[in-house]
């Protein structure tokens, strides 16, 4: 799997990142954002070590230590490979496999498409803040909806039952016949 | 071991389990997006439920269903289902061109049911004189083999090494949160309760696995169906096709064989996996035969190469997951995950305390590898409406049953909470090209590595000499030299390729930065 870098910037999917003016700082920003996050991961849990008594606090430190060593060369790396990058000359997506990305499962190229997976990941986390509100069901009815109409799923009546199938299909295998404790929701005390 | 692990197989729960298992992994196998990794994760939930040896029969049958069905939409489509398939299209997609599509897939099914077969009984005789090897390792040798593992599986799993190193050792501090396996004192806790127990294996499997690869699917901008060779000439012509495949399976044993041993031998190294394993084996049976030129173009043996490994690693990833208690590959991941959630410590000592079950997993692989034949024959037609299945429908089915599954698992919204930021990790490490089964690995072999580590300390009263004074530690650690150096010395020489090749790259169709 790739991340690709477009000429024509924004495509029609709303893929990103860009290249063009101002766009090598988002790109360096993006390239890095994993090795960022873990060496800021590494600075928390390093302070908090601080606090641990005794033998407790060796092979922590340690791990600490590698993995601070090891982001800091994959940061280095990122902000070089970033900076060296090339734009792929292309049509409206321009997509084309970026050099130095991968994963095990699949060799496939893709652009991330912002427009989809924003509104994706918002609406699982909100689904994540209201279910101890709402209950499981009005939680998920609302995921199930917002992902399959942001990732295409039209028609009014389709969404209906699909939304409707899903959601009652779960809660059945789940809370009626695997008697998981599923949360009910403070507010409406399903 | 082997007559316990057969009764538990053919028990009437076992041999439902297995049938579940295998039409979810011919479901799953078919639809590209749905690994059998993130299907094991998303079966947890329910599996913690089920005793030990059926929760791994139905993960086992899942694997070998699987393994055979992704070589469906290579054949039809061009689009491998599995990452092991992605070799069999190299051939079988230009017999479908030929019209030979359901000959190809008859070819398949044989080879991999073979594969499966052949390499479950190899690894039913070694696993038993492995496991007896590996009693004789103390605390000094184990805790080089997991620290062999780990960095095993985070240097072959990408194409990376440092970004499998990041997440191997990303995992490794995530395993430290929680009460400490000396003491009990809290660690990195944050004050929150919930994690003294150490981050939970099921949320954080399922975000890594299921929900941040429906997000990678989500924000892929290409996500068109692709036209689909078709089968058509109903039953009868189903099963002639079937024959005619088994019959060119059976008549290249050699070329079955060949693949399987490859299957085997690349399967117990942890971190190898399918997909590398069926190129080798595919270039192995490429570079033995009398007429190479016909690979690519449609050839039988080609097919062989590659779905009868696939089947076969399935079966030898048991070898290293059961008798050292490193998974052999991301789905091994889960299930050493499953052990442990049932209280069991996989290792050298599992073979004698959990014999039964550990055989019922083997066991599993070759019975479903023996129904992929008819069951497959069966469902092969409506297999191929199941790869229509658009991305507008998988995510949302796959992330609401992720997220239920998360939270079912103890009804703590906690968990779901784990599993949203696992799954937006996993998803950030994924588009950046970094490997989320090292992360995982260290999650899970961490607190392993850290008790090993402790009790042979506590054995040399601090001195690290003790940690080389064995010839079985020595042999351990040069094993572990001789690894790095290796990846140090191949590093080099690709960057020096990757640096003479760059000049010319750079004057081919790529447009520098505006």
């Amino acid at each position: 799997m790739s991340v690709h870098v477009s000429r024509a910037g924004r495509d029609s999917e709303g893929s990103w990142p860009a290249s063009g003016a101002g766009s090598r700082g988002i790109r360096v920003l993006w390239r890095a954002s994993v090795p960022v996050v873990t060496l800021a991961l590494a600075g928390v849990f390093l302070i908090e070590a601080a606090d641990i008594q005794g033998r407790d606090a060796i092979y922590p430190v340690a791990a600490l230590a590698v993995l601070a060593v090891v982001g800091l060369i994959a940061l280095i790396r990122e902000i070089r490979a970033a900076l060296s990058e090339t734009a792929v000359a292309g049509g409206s997506d321009g997509i084309e496999d970026a050099a130095g990305a991968e994963d095990i499962e699949s060799e496939r190229g893709i652009g991330v498409a912002w427009s989809r997976v924003g509104p994706v990941v918002a609406a699982v986390v909100l689904a994540l803040v209201i279910l101890h509100f709402v209950g499981y069901v009005i939680a998920i009815v609302w995921l199930c909806a917002v992902t399959a109409v942001t990732l295409g799923l039209r028609k009014p009546l389709w969404i209906a039952v699909f939304t409707a199938a899903t959601a009652a299909t779960c809660y059945l295998v789940f809370a009626v016949a695997f008697e998981s404790p599923i949360p009910a929701g403070t507010l409406l005390n399903w | 071991m082997f007559l316990d692990g057969l009764d538990i197989v053919l028990s009437p729960l076992g041999l439902l389990w297995l049938i579940v298992g295998l039409l979810l992994g011919f479901v799953v196998g078919v639809l590209p997006g749905l690994s059998t990794s993130n299907t094991a994760a998303l079966l947890l939930p329910f599996s913690v439920s089920l005793p030990t040896e059926q929760a791994l029969i139905l993960i086992m049958s899942v694997y070998a269903g699987s393994a055979f069905a992704g070589s469906v939409p290579a054949i039809l489509v061009n689009v491998p289902g599995e990452a092991g398939s992605a070799v069999t299209a190299l051939d079988g997609y230009q017999m479908a061109r030929q019209g030979k599509a359901g000959i190809a897939i008859g070819i398949a099914r044989m080879a991999s049911t073979l594969g499966g077969v052949i390499s479950g009984v190899v690894v039913l005789l070694v696993i038993a004189p492995l496991g007896a090897f590996a009693l004789n390792f103390g605390a000094r040798e184990m805790f080089i083999v997991v620290l062999l593992g780990i960095v095993l599986v985070s240097t072959l799993v990408g194409k990376n090494i440092v970004k499998g190193v990041l997440a191997g050792g990303l995992g490794l501090v995530l395993a430290t949160i929680g009460g400490s396996p000396l003491s009990g004192q809290e660690r990195f806790t944050f004050g929150e309760i919930e994690l003294y127990d150490g981050i939970q294996f099921v949320p954080a499997l399922i975000g890594l696995f299921a929900i941040g690869e429906m997000l990678r699917l989500a924000a892929e901008s290409r996500t068109s169906q692709p036209a689909a060779a078709h089968l058509d000439g109903g039953v009868r012509r189903d099963l002639k096709d079937a024959v005619a495949g088994a019959r060119i399976t059976l008549k290249h044993g050699g070329s079955v064989l060949r693949a399987t041993g490859v299957g085997v031998f690349l399967g117990i190294i942890p971190g190898v996996g399918t997909g590398v394993s069926n190129f080798v084996s595919y270039a192995v049976a490429k570079r033995t035969a009398r007429n190479p030129a016909e690979f690519g173009k449609g050839s039988a043996r080609g097919v062989i190469a590659s779905e009868a490994c696939d089947n076969a690693v399935g079966a030898a990833t048991l070898v290293p997951t059961l008798t050292l208690g490193v998974p052999g590959s991301a789905t091994m991941a889960v299930v050493l995950a499953q052990f442990y959630i049932q209280g069991i410590q996989p290792g050298p000592k599992v073979l004698a305390t959990h014999g039964p079950e550990a055989g019922a997993a083997v066991i599993a692989v070759v019975a479903a590898s023996i129904l992929i034949l008819p069951i497959g024959m069966l469902i092969t037609a409506p297999l191929v409406q199941i790869t229509k299945v658009p991305v507008k429908i998988l995510v949302p089915v796959v992330l609401v049953l992720g997220l239920t599954g998360s939270v079912a698992y103890r009804g703590s919204l906690f968990d779901m909470g784990i599993a949203t930021m696992f799954g937006i990790i996993g998803f950030f490490m994924l588009v950046n090209g970094y490997p989320v089964v090292p992360l995982i690995l260290g999650l899970i072999l961490g607190p392993m590595l850290e008790e090993h580590l402790s009790r042979a300390l506590a054995l040399s009263n601090g001195d690290l000499d003790y940690f080389f004074a064995s010839p079985t530690a020595l042999v351990l650690w040069s094993g572990l030299v001789a690894l790095v150096a290796y990846l140090v010395i191949s590093g080099a020489r690709g960057r020096r390729r990757e640096r003479a090749a760059r000049p010319s790259t750079d004057r081919g169709s790529k447009a520098p930065v505006q």
